[in-house]
């Protein structure tokens, strides 16, 4: 127990801000609802400060009991880090207020746990329950979450120094402890089935506390996620209103951006996002097309494909074919929204950009216009397909683009 | 004879602005709207309409939850789903629960009030990209389902292969059409058959889209998470 108290004037957790007044292990347990709002003095690793909370008893009670406890063979010590290891990166519930009978119940569970020990002594080499004893708090000693917060790295070295350096310690005292390998053999089944037991006293209790740890973690997850919205929200959707609001004067640029705005979180809401990092395909690379010239012609693109494809020079030259269709329909037609739809089966690619718009004589294209001959036609000719251009003057045209794959 | 159309809409302004919209139409009435699952059902229940224009994500719900609580009771109210969403989950799942259609918000307003005509008659409404889901899932033709073996959705249900899970040549014809942007009207005249038969096989794809047990269907809308 003198290690521990030395441990105060120089341990990593000294490293942080105390403000509680007292610096005497009586006054520091504050026990009111105050105790809340103050952190409180540690004298180690803060666990009986905290277990005096959740038992409503004063934390000085608690810390002699751990004292007297540790004199008994080391079970203290145990004690003390298998709760250490408990309320690591736990949310404190409000500590109950002192009772004087609570005090009393501390006193006297103090006392029916050396009564038991003094028994398993009796049976039991007490030069092992020590080392275990180091070891145990080694391990709790290492535990980072302790804090409940992230440690500074120097905090962390020196800690988890301290905690190898006792587990070396702890490790030697019981070889040297038992020589005698039948005997350390014996009490290693010993120390399991006390441990056993202790396990089944404590499984609800356990389970309780996996449980809460659980809850604390999925309220962590989704309020880190809430963050994650927010942020996203922010730089984005808000910017836009914001934008929208301010140029209100310009129809075609709030239009724009009321488009560009909804196709980007559409694609984050609905996780096209994800599929980002896959290599491209046919249907990526259409509705890319599509999505560039919504942008730049302010039309609604619809794209809709069934099926898919690997990008292959077939589905490169067809989706440039379409995006020549898709173009000619947002420049021509005079109208807002263009259909598009693909479809890829075992031998093509089929792609239909179709719109209601003003249509046009096909007979009335001037042969210098590059635009359907060549850019649609020729490069589907090319690739063994076929390209069928109708339109209706009034009812709108329709290009059909199939190339095999 | 008039619709009567209630509109069960979360977004007020997004369901003023359809109400104005059907306001056009001398046909279309709109007798109530709601804002949330309690009081679409309660507005339903009173006001029998014809049709009611569901939205599927209700801050207090999904719109799914107000057609299987009136089912049984007002089995002649008919629903079109509009959503803003691209979900398959949230389209099939609507149209799966009951739902005589899906259109997107998108919709303009004269497209609207074709579509609640088309519904107040019992017909069935596809937007382009429901049709487009349609085909996905009914042909199965994704790469992942040609390199996944199929056979799985057939082992657990011999009959599964049955005609619930397959769309006839014509129906998918249709659906072809309906997803290139095509009207109900000028798929009659491509095909060169009256309206009334491009209607029932619109109808005959929804009953298989609604009742069709094909273990794909359920899962291939978890698979696509398609813009």
């Amino acid at each position: 127990m003198r290690e521990r108290l030395a441990r105060c004037d120089t341990g990593p957790v000294m490293a942080e801000p105390v403000t509680s007044p007292s610096a005497s292990p009586g006054g520091s347990g504050a026990s009111t609802g105050m105790a809340r709002l103050v952190r409180r003095q540690r004298m180690v690793l803060g666990v009986a400060g905290r277990v005096a909370d959740r038992l409503g008893a004063s934390a000085a009670v608690v810390r002699v009991a751990f004292v007297v406890l540790a004199l008994a063979a080391g079970w203290g010590v145990v004690l003390y880090a298998i709760l250490a290891a408990l309320l690591a990166g736990r949310v404190e519930p409000a500590a109950r207020p002192t009772l004087l009978r609570r005090n009393l119940g501390v006193a006297f569970g103090t006392a029916a746990q050396v009564a038991v020990v003094g028994d398993v002594v009796a049976t039991f080499p007490a030069e092992l329950l020590w080392p275990a004893g180091l070891v145990a708090f080694a391990v709790a000693l290492a535990n980072p979450e302790l804090d409940g917060e992230a440690p500074t790295r120097r905090a962390t070295i020196a800690r988890v120094g301290a905690g190898a350096a006792l587990m070396v310690a702890g490790f030697f005292s019981a070889i040297a402890g038992a020589p005698d390998f039948g005997l350390l053999w014996r009490s290693g089944v010993a120390a399991l089935v006390l441990v056993g037991g202790l396990g089944l006293i404590l499984a609800p209790w356990l389970t309780r506390l996996v449980a809460s740890a659980d809850t604390d973690r999925r309220d962590r997850i989704r309020a880190e996620e809430r963050a994650d919205i927010a942020a996203h929200l922010h730089d984005s959707v808000l910017q836009t209103l914001t934008l929208i609001q301010n140029r209100a004067s310009d129809p075609q640029l709030t239009a724009a951006l009321a488009h560009q705005q909804e196709r980007e979180l559409r694609r984050w809401l609905y996780g096209a996002g994800d599929r980002s990092d896959l290599p491209v395909s046919f249907r990526t690379a259409l509705e890319q097309v599509a999505a560039e010239v919504e942008d730049q012609y302010l039309k609604i693109v619809e794209c809709i494909v069934v099926g898919d494809a690997e990008m292959s020079p077939a589905a490169v030259g067809a989706v440039a074919a379409a995006r020549e269709a898709i173009v000619n329909a947002a420049k021509f037609a005079e109208i807002p929204m263009i259909s598009v739809y693909a479809e890829v089966d075992d031998v093509r690619m089929s792609v239909f950009v179709r719109d209601r718009g003003v249509g046009f004589e096909l007979a009335s294209i001037p042969d210098d216009r590059h635009g359907v001959s060549d850019s649609i036609c020729g490069r589907v000719e090319r690739l063994g397909g076929t390209a069928v251009v109708r339109s209706t003057p009034g009812a709108g045209t329709e290009v059909r683009i199939e190339v095999p794959r | 004879m008039t619709i009567r159309v209630v509109v069960v809409d979360d977004h007020a302004l997004f369901r003023q602005g359809v109400v104005t919209g059907l306001a056009v139409a001398p046909d279309v009435e709109v007798v109530g709207e709601a804002d949330d699952v309690a009081t679409g059902i309660s507005v339903i229940r009173r006001e029998r309409p014809d049709v009611v224009l569901l939205d599927v994500h209700l801050t207090s719900g999904s719109g799914a939850v107000i057609i299987d609580t009136l089912a049984a009771d007002l089995p002649d109210v008919r629903y079109l789903a509009l959503s803003v969403s691209d979900l398959p989950e949230d389209v099939l799942g609507l149209v799966r629960a009951g739902a005589r259609g899906y259109v997107t918000k998108r919709i303009d307003g004269d497209e609207l009030v074709e579509a609640v005509r088309q519904v107040a008659q019992g017909d069935a409404v596809f937007s382009p990209r429901l049709a487009g889901f349609v085909l996905d899932a009914f042909t199965g033709r994704t790469p992942e389902a040609a390199t996944a073996p199929t056979a799985a959705a057939g082992v657990g249900e011999p009959g599964a292969d049955d005609e619930l899970d397959r769309l006839s040549a014509r129906e998918r014809e249709v659906m072809q059409l309906l997803a290139r942007g095509y009207a109900y009207k000028e798929i009659a005249a491509e095909l060169v058959i009256s309206v009334r038969t491009v209607e029932s096989h619109a109808s005959a794809v929804l009953r298989k889209l609604q009742l069709s047990s094909r273990h794909e269907l359920t899962h291939w809308a978890a698979r696509h998470r398609i813009v």
